[in-house]
């Protein structure tokens, strides 16, 4: 018995070795390779949330019937795992991407990959695409309200639709305080981007480019926060100059995009010892350096260039058109005037004389050296003129030279080789220009007859004589509470 | 098996299964002496100094003449309803520091109920130390209260550490930038012993590395650049200009 269980089981090993000679066949089945390539219309897209994106893409292969399709987005961020780097959320599995998008908007581009998988072989290939959500609020006109105790920000965009109240529906546990006077958005042309911010008596807020949240408080936005909190501008006056520069309590602040900072240092080292305080505005063209308006002393600053943090006073030229050291009123304004808007090469400043109403342009040009360069490049009296002094703000054309301004219901051009002003538009009695700004050669202006909504924002486009075309506004927007300020945010 | 043995085990057995059901009484606490131990800051990871730090009264105003640098020390054992005292004292081998000269020890204390509390070790700014730098070298010691002291643990760094010992290195000597001539003085112009102590002590800062991991980059560079200057108009101001050990004005470019 024992004899024959042995045999048994010296055979079965035997053949269990044998079948390690068995020769493979290779009689698989093999499929074709099946390279799957994509083509779109563009690397890049671009959507307004909750719209609808439509993608379609061209597939390229030996045989594309026997694709599968996933349209996968990310990094999407995860409620569940809100420290996690996002997760990927498959947007579609058509050939075809129509859907309605609504994925949080951001600043930042999401990762789009349409993958095409070989239902056969099994192998993936990816097309990856970038993807950004944007807002409406991504570019338009952004206007300050007050609303009852406290102000707001509506919205106008450029399909003019309208919104209301958008800054509230953004921060519902962070109302803007009542004291609130001051919109701006610039480009800093640096990592920040553009920045958005509205000011307050002592602070201010950054607001989020796409959802207008708050991200910080202005004084956040330093190295170490200024001695004095009390925002009043902030301004890139060119490209080639260091900066954006903001003022908070009449100093001057500037941040080094150039290489690549994010943040305002320390504030500008006085010039002597007369120390400075600064009129919140600043001129700047091919040159790298700044021109600043001591209100204090009554004299113009510049800062060396480049990466210059030190004040300076402009040494005495007695050659020039007015004397940089010495301008003895109170300056209004001082903006662009011709030239493009990257590095224009006048700017022009509005003064009033501190003990009465007359009105004084100064020109500044700001390119070139600024110790040898006629900096002082004219001034004239403001004459025949009415009430230019009372306007909410000043306008200069980057084509001819003539500045807009407004009093009371009309609006004014100054003609600068006249000298004189002319009413080029003019709202209804009791309708009150509150604010104006000028965007694309058409004035964006503001009106408030003070009653309830009785708030309105027209747009008057100037032709070439410097008159509003065709005198009528082509938008016309109802229905705002009394508009404090506005801007028009760049995207 | 004989019958008698048998019996036996038929008897016993029983006995020892029943004996399996006693109740046992599990003690509420460990009853293992108690112990203290000094918290390592996990900062010096990688650095090989878990069981020191470096002081330095460089970055302090001028007018701070003393400070408090503070250890984290932790329980072994239960806690207690009242107070226990701890010893810490210097360590004579290692120990440059002179007691009362540039440094005092306090009287420590773990509070009631607790499982850690921090030991203070004022540090004095004496004037011996802006020429050179001292090592104070300070150990737990058994108490009534803490009788056992930590045997060696392995840390994070891979090394053996009796927990027990602690290291000061402190110093107000002035070291100069080793990337002064190289790169600060584009931001902060000819070097002074005046010049980097008002710079140390305005901006609470004295390295000013511009590679590595802690690289400051230009525009905080400039940002300091720009403090100090300011500071420097301020004091001029108010106490007319600062000279260094040159006979120089102090100047920021």
């Amino acid at each position: 018995m024992r004899q024959l269980l042995n045999n048994i089981i010296r055979s079965l090993a035997v053949m269990w070795i044998l079948t390690g000679c068995y020769k493979d066949k290779g009689n698989y089945a093999y499929h074709t390779i099946n390279d799957i390539n994509a083509i779109t219309s563009a690397d890049t897209f671009r959507v307004t949330r909750l719209d609808t994106l439509t993608i379609t893409p061209v597939i390229k292969g030996l045989d594309t019937a026997r694709v599968r399709y996933e349209w996968r987005v990310m990094p999407v961020e995860d409620p569940a795992d809100p420290l996690s780097i996002g997760k990927i959320v498959v947007l579609s599995t058509q050939h075809t991407l129509h859907e309605q998008i609504t994925l949080k908007a951001s600043a930042n581009y999401y990762r789009l990959d349409l993958v095409m998988i070989d239902t056969v072989t099994g192998v993936s290939y990816f097309r990856q695409l970038a993807l950004q959500v944007t807002t409406a609020f991504q570019t338009g006109w952004m206007l300050l309200e007050q609303v009852g105790g406290n102000t707001d920000i509506s919205f106008i965009t450029p399909e003019n639709k309208v919104f209301h109240n958008v800054y509230s529906a953004a921060n519902p546990d962070k109302p803007l305080p009542a004291s609130s006077w001051k919109l701006i958005s610039i480009n800093t042309y640096g990592l920040l981007g553009i920045l958005n911010q509205v000011y307050f008596d002592t602070e201010g807020y950054t607001l989020d480019n796409t959802t207008l949240q708050v991200t910080a408080p202005y004084s956040k936005l330093f190295f170490g926060p200024p001695a004095t909190v009390q925002p009043q501008n902030v301004s890139k006056p060119s490209i080639f100059s260091y900066g954006p520069f903001t003022f908070s309590a009449g100093k001057i602040y500037g941040m080094n995009s150039i290489y690549t900072s994010t943040l305002f240092g320390a504030a500008y080292t006085q010039p002597d010892d007369q120390g400075y305080t600064a009129a919140p505005y600043v001129a700047g063209g091919l040159s790298y350096g700044a021109i600043f308006f001591d209100q204090a002393h009554h004299r113009f600053m510049y800062d060396g260039g480049g990466t210059s943090t030190a004040l300076k006073v402009f040494p005495p030229n007695n050659t020039m058109a007015y004397d940089l050291n010495k301008v003895d009123k109170k300056m209004l304004t001082m903006k662009a005037g011709m030239g493009w808007d990257l590095w224009p090469d006048n700017w022009y400043a509005v003064f009033k004389n501190e003990g009465d109403d007359s009105c004084f342009l100064y020109t500044v040009n700001a390119n070139g050296n600024l110790t040898t360069t006629p900096v002082a490049a004219g001034m004239q009296a403001i004459l025949n003129s009415p009430d230019v002094q009372r306007s909410p703000d000043y306008l200069f054309s980057s084509t001819v030279k003539q500045m807009y301004y407004a009093a009371d219901n009309k609006l004014y051009v100054y003609d600068m080789a006249a000298n004189q002003s002319r009413v080029v538009y003019q709202f209804p009695a009791g309708e009150m220009i509150t604010a104006l700004q000028m965007q694309n050669n058409t004035i964006t202006a503001a009106t408030y007859d003070g009653s309830a909504s009785g708030g309105t924002v027209y747009d008057l486009p100037i032709s070439s004589t410097g008159d509003i075309s065709g005198n009528s506004y082509t938008r016309k927007n109802t229905g705002f509470e009394k508009i404090i300020t506005l801007t028009f945010k760049v995207g | 098996m004989p019958p008698i043995i048998r019996l036996m085990f038929i008897i016993l057995a029983p006995a020892c299964l029943l004996g399996a059901c006693k109740k046992e009484n599990i003690p509420e606490g460990s009853d293992a002496k108690s112990g203290v131990y000094f918290i390592y800051a996990t900062t010096g990871l990688g650095f090989g100094n878990l069981d020191s730090l470096n002081y330095t009264f460089v970055e302090k105003n001028s007018s701070v003449q003393m400070d408090t640098v503070w250890l984290a020390v932790r329980i072994s054992g239960g806690t207690v309803d009242h107070d226990r005292i701890i010893k810490l004292s210097a360590v004579s081998a290692g120990t440059t520091a002179v007691e009362g000269v540039h440094y005092k020890l306090l009287d420590y204390t773990m509070p009631k109920n607790s499982f850690g509390t921090n030991l203070g070790v004022v540090l004095l700014r004496d004037p011996s130390l802006q020429d050179t730098s001292v090592v104070l070298k300070l150990e737990l010691q058994p108490t009534d209260d803490f009788p056992v002291l930590m045997k060696d643990t392995i840390m994070g760094d891979g090394k053996f550490y009796s927990r027990n010992s602690y290291k000061i290195n402190f110093t107000d000597r002035l070291i100069k930038p080793s990337n002064w001539d190289s790169y600060l003085i584009t931001f902060f112009g000819a070097y002074s012993n005046v010049k980097f102590r008002f710079m140390a002590e305005t901006l609470g800062v004295s390295s000013f590395p511009d590679t590595g991991p802690n690289a400051l980059k230009y525009p905080q560079l400039q940002y300091y650049q720009n403090v100090v200057r300011n500071a420097l108009v301020e004091y001029n101001a108010a106490h007319g200009p600062l000279i260094d050990e040159n006979g120089n004005s102090v100047v920021f470019p």
